[in-house]
């Protein structure tokens, strides 16, 4: 079976001129500044696995797929968030669900373990994210430019919840 | 032309706004007793561009009209809908205005659109404002199975 691979930008001041294609097999990235290099490849995590057939489907969303004017999510949105959830993939928690917003733009959420976290991917490197303890009702937002420690943290938290034993009740 | 945000004083506090929702905005909850589908908050969020709303329907005007509101908004796209007062938007500190659609070849005519937008040129809404037209959101037109938050 052919693997599914996808580049991923490991400097993130580069801005991504890939396509998104199974088929690819060596990509040329072109840095802002910079002369053309080729990428090594790296396998799909199954969270883009199992999206990969709604990112498709969002990105063609007809025009007032909404009631109204929406867009569908564009394609640059649509690469940076695979990049996104590559990035915070954790094996032992679900997808994120996948939500487009009427201007082109999407999110990502979990709503599990008590805690709700929505990350919104407005473009490359415009990222805005919120999380909310249920259990303490502590709320935090975050905004994303090109360091995802935060959020990876995030993630990590909402797994570790998974692991803690429940207690018997009397 | 897009209408420069107003807030629309004829347009009372008591008055129905409708707003159309997506299957798209569907999110699964498993927060709780049992897992639950319900309205994602980005469903309550404005359009591409600074000075752009959230659109909406103007219940009000759909019943001077005799159109029956119920029809009108599931249609050409199947859609649920929500609707929330005027007043809501308003105590979140936003406005709400008449913005009729008319030969705009992206939408079909709705002279009964109007807009819910910021005071302040914003590309979004702040969550506080998302989240507080989402819990002031009741079904007007519901997708089976779905929580409206």
């Amino acid at each position: 079976m052919k693997p599914q691979f996808q580049t991923i930008a490991v400097y993130q001041d580069e801005v991504a001129t890939f396509d998104y294609s199974e088929d690819v097999t060596s990509t040329v990235w072109t840095p802002l500044s910079s002369k053309p290099y080729v990428r090594g490849e790296v396998p799909k995590s199954r969270w883009n696995r199992e999206l990969e057939e709604m990112f498709n489907e969002l990105t063609s969303l007809p025009r007032g797929w909404d009631g109204y004017g929406g867009k569908p999510l564009s394609f640059d949105c649509a690469q940076f968030a695979a990049a996104v959830v590559e990035r915070l993939f954790i094996s032992s928690l679900d997808a994120p669900q996948l939500v487009p917003v009427s201007d082109g733009s999407v999110r990502l959420e979990w709503h599990q373990n008590q805690y709700d976290i929505e990350i919104d991917i407005e473009g490359p490197y415009e990222v805005q994210a919120y999380r909310r303890n249920l259990r303490s009702g502590y709320e935090e937002e975050i905004e994303i430019e090109t360091d995802f420690t935060a959020l990876a943290e995030w993630i990590n938290d909402l797994s570790e919840v998974d692991q803690v034993p429940q207690a018997v009740g009397n | 032309m897009a209408v420069v945000p107003y807030d629309d004083t004829a347009i009372e506090n008591d008055d129905t706004v409708i707003r159309r929702v997506s299957q798209y905005h569907i999110v699964t909850d498993k927060n709780g007793a049992e897992p639950r589908r319900r309205l994602s908050s980005s469903a309550f969020n404005k359009s591409e561009g600074p000075r752009a709303g959230m659109s909406i329907d103007l219940e009000n005007l759909m019943f001077e009209d005799q159109v029956n509101p119920r029809e009108f908004v599931i249609t050409p796209v199947f859609t649920g809908a929500v609707s929330f007062c005027a007043g809501n938007a308003r105590d979140l500190d936003l406005m709400i205005g008449r913005e009729p659609i008319m030969d705009d070849p992206n939408q079909p005519d709705n002279p009964y659109h109007g807009e819910v937008w910021r005071k302040e040129e914003a590309r979004k809404f702040t969550n506080s404002q998302s989240k507080g037209l989402q819990r002031s959101a009741k079904w007007y037109d519901p997708l089976d199975g779905v929580d409206n938050c």
